[in-house]
């Protein structure tokens, strides 16, 4: 059992009983020997005032008597000897009264000499051994004629020594070890509740707030054990607080959009949410606690993060991640760093703005793209017509060879702007479609028709492939003609002298499809997403160069959009470009079509 | 170990990995840049050297420091002198970089190559060998770093198919040699880069296991160097 509080306390109680004991005994023997020495003492002196009045006799005869005092010792029990009032020795009982010193100086005797009576309880001149000694004189206190005394030896060796009874030290024993016992019990008993109490501290300590405490008789343990149990209930209560406070700012940092890291003084993890260990590519589970720059290698991370410490107040920055099969162009994210309020760290929040940045740059590209656009023609417009002012004397013929000129910049101006109306108008959704059930093989074979023209003049072969029934769709017929031409005029265009273009039209379960296929230059799969963009063009200079205004694909596609079909492409550089545009068919309640 | 040697340690790997994303970095963009033809791109990867440099002494300084303060033994003296050697090859791979974006910036406003090349897949080879063989630095990890030699075979067959190709187009069209030729260089520089990535991961073999596997026998490990 280790040295516990209970142990403490006992060895206490044991040592304050065990002095109790010690001390009723040392007063115990004390009063018994102060009792036998005074009992000794009045028996001697009893019998010494009996021999005084012999003693003047036995002065007087001094050594002729030895007879009858002997006989008195022995009657006494006890050593006589008389003493002459020089201190002379006249008779001993036991010694040889001439060999005996002056005996003036014993205590006893001087006593008895100055008051009448003495006695002294020490060791005799010749043994240690203790002895009662009273002295009697004789004759009267004028005229002493000297003294008679009486010694007796002590039982024990050493009489001032405190001896005792057994019965008294078996007493004092017995009470003791039942005083013990009762202690013992009495300890036991406030012992068994402390440890109760303790053993449910211990579980509320592991966090087993389950436990229920015992109700106790005493008041004290009672209040104690009322304490640990409100204790018990406030401290369940604060911890699911935390608990669910906790769940409530994971939940929160999980659920963001933004990808959030916290990293302490040391730049070691403490929290990355989910988006954010996507972004980095990092294994959330592994990258809490090891250096930010063990985890993700983006430098321009790691200098924010520095600047954000040095100066001590948010900071951002803006990174492009490396290009991954998913994003070509890399992730850009929008980087901010502010450091932690207690200074012990900083929180990162990273922002995928790739998207953002995308628009923005479609939005800027756009502009740039209109305005350029709208700047061709007008510039050799200008030019022409500053010729034709400058120079009167102009041949007719060159004159309406500019004039052609700048009526054909005209329509070109004519046509980019009526493209761009339109798509304004598509994308504001201002105007939707008329929709009426036509015969979509009419519009097809009428723009083939159309087409077939500059086919012939290009040398290029122009197959179209259109099934005997009706293919009925639910659209506006101008919508539809311009689908059809728009990407008919693109596949001529981009298919050199010699090669072929395919249109087929079929109905492909509840859809109408239509496919255009050419052998032309075909497109990078890289851009086949972006082709479908205003203005954006793969070559920039040759799409000018054919007359495009680099906004007909993105019609074609906004307008199939908005009759509810979808548009796709497929394509290989310098095999050919296949576009497929899907749409509903007419009279089947498709969402699609009621829209 | 004394704490002040720790804490050395400690920053020493921090810089030369702030060295090697740098670098990283840097290969990314010049791979960006080539296949996007983006000129821009290209240029910002030539701004970058400086900081490459910059970092490169930084790095060293700091091993010699090291080495000449603690006076490390055994493990930690593999590690400095790994660092060292790693230090210099993630140099050498960040100007194989700015090579790499120097082409690009003449490859993306000429024409471009008439024949269709794929560098996808060279690239994205040579891109995951640098991030592992950076990987396996970061986690100490000779089994990712054995990885990244393995690979170095691959890249060694593409960039000879590159040759190969590029060998025809000069010879039939005299006008894109000028153009092939800095395609080519650009085919070597990245396998240049994926050499240094196999000597980065063999610096890591050393550092971890004491073990000097360069110029073994075994093809699998140590592929034969041919630009060396």
């Amino acid at each position: 059992m280790p040295w516990t509080q209970f142990w403490k306390l006992y060895l206490g109680f044991i040592l304050v009983v065990a002095a109790a004991a010690m001390t009723a005994l040392a007063w115990a023997a004390d009063a018994e020997a102060d009792e036998r020495r005074d009992a000794t003492f009045a028996q001697l002196e009893r019998q010494a005032a009996q021999l005084s009045s012999l003693g003047a006799k036995w002065l007087a005869e001094e050594a002729a008597i030895a007879d009858e005092p002997r006989a008195w010792s022995d009657f006494a029990g006890a050593r006589l000897t008389v003493i002459r009032a020089d201190g002379r020795v006249v008779f001993d009982s036991q010694r040889d009264a001439r060999t005996m010193e002056n005996h003036a100086s014993r205590p006893e005797v001087a006593a008895a000499l100055t008051n009448g009576r003495g006695r002294a309880l020490r060791p005799t001149a010749l043994t240690d051994h203790d002895s009662y000694y009273v002295a009697q004189r004789v004759g009267s206190d004028a005229a002493p004629l000297g003294v008679v005394r009486l010694a007796a030896p002590a039982e024990l060796p050493n009489a001032r020594a405190n001896p005792l009874s057994v019965g008294v030290i078996a007493a004092s024993g017995v009470a003791a070890l039942a005083t013990l016992l009762f202690g013992w019990a009495l300890a036991r008993r406030f012992r068994a509740p402390l440890a109760a109490t303790t053993d449910l501290a211990e579980a509320i300590a592991r966090g087993d707030y389950r436990r229920s405490s015992t109700s106790y008789e005493s008041a004290e343990m009672r209040r104690l054990s009322e304490a640990i149990a409100t204790m018990t209930a406030q401290l369940e209560h604060r911890l699911e607080m935390m608990t669910v406070d906790r769940n409530k700012v994971l939940a929160i940092l999980s659920s963001m959009v933004e990808g959030v890291v916290a990293v302490d003084q040391n730049e070691r993890i403490v929290h990355i949410n989910t988006v954010a260990s996507k972004l980095l590519d990092a294994d959330p589970a592994s990258a809490v606690g090891r250096r930010i720059w063990e985890v993700t290698r983006i430098p321009a991370i790691q200098e924010l993060l520095d600047r954000t410490r040095e100066r001590g107040e948010p900071c951002s920055a803006e990174c492009t991640l490396a290009a991954e099969p998913s994003n070509p162009g890399g992730a850009v994210i929008e980087l901010r760093a502010a450091p932690l309020r207690d200074g012990s760290g900083a929180v990162l929040v990273l922002n995928d703005v790739t998207a953002f940045r995308k628009l923005e740059s479609i939005r800027r590209d756009f502009v740039a793209n209109v305005s350029h656009e709208l700047k061709t023609p007008l510039t050799a417009i200008r030019a022409l017509v500053e010729t034709m002012i400058d120079d009167r004397e102009m041949p007719e013929a060159t004159l309406r060879r500019f004039l052609e000129k700048i009526r054909d910049q005209s329509m070109r101006l004519t046509t980019l702007v009526a493209d761009l109306l339109t798509l304004a108008r598509i994308e504001s959704n201002v105007v939707s479609p008329e929709r009426r059930t036509l015969d979509a093989r009419a519009i097809v074979r009428e723009c083939a028709t159309r087409v077939g023209a500059v086919c012939e003049k290009k040398q290029i072969t122009l197959s179209v492939e259109i099934p005997a029934e009706p293919v009925l769709a639910s659209a506006d017929e101008e919508s539809l003609r311009q689908i059809v031409d728009n990407l008919l005029d693109n596949a001529c265009k981009y298919t050199p002298s010699g090669g072929a273009v395919w249109v087929r039209l079929e109905r492909v379960a509840q859809n109408l499809e239509l496919t255009v296929r050419d052998s032309g230059i075909g497109i990078d799969p890289r851009d086949c997403e972006r082709v479908f963009e205003r203005f954006y063009r793969v070559d920039k200079a040759r799409s000018r160069e054919l007359g495009g205004t680099g906004l007909g694909l993105s019609i074609v596609k906004h307008l199939v959009q908005a009759l509810g079909g979808q548009v796709g492409l497929q394509s290989e550089l310098g095999r050919g470009s296949t576009f497929h545009v899907r749409l509903p068919l007419a009279g089947l309640d498709s969402p699609n079509a009621a829209a | 170990m004394s704490k002040h040697l720790q804490h050395d340690l400690d920053r020493l790997k921090k810089e030369i990995l702030a060295m090697g994303a740098l670098v990283e970095e840097a290969i990314n963009r010049a791979i960006a840049s080539l296949t996007q033809r983006d000129a821009v791109l290209a240029r910002q990867v030539l701004e970058g050297d400086d900081a490459i440099d910059r970092k490169e002494v930084e790095v060293e300084d700091l091993c010699l420091k090291i080495l000449a303060l603690h006076q490390p033994v055994a493990g930690d003296l593999r590690y400095i002198i790994a660092v060292l050697k790693v230090n210099n090859d993630l140099e050498r791979m960040g100007d194989l970089a700015q090579n790499i974006a120097e082409r690009v910036t003449f490859l993306a406003v000429n024409e471009p190559v008439p024949v269709h090349l794929d560098f996808t897949l060279m690239v994205e080879l040579v891109r995951r060998m640098v991030g592992e063989s950076l990987d396996a630095l970061v986690n100490q990890d000779p089994v990712l770093a054995r990885r990244v030699c393995v690979q170095d075979d691959e890249v060694d067959r593409l960039q000879k198919q590159m040759f190969e190709t590029l060998q025809s187009v000069m010879m039939r069209d005299p006008k894109a040699v000028e153009r092939a030729v800095q395609v080519l260089s650009v085919s070597r520089h990245l396998e240049r880069i994926a050499d240094s990535a196999t000597n980065i991961a063999e610096d890591i073999v050393f550092m971890v296991e004491g073990d000097i596997i360069r110029h073994r026998a075994d093809p699998a490990r140590n592929p034969p160097r041919v630009t060396r």
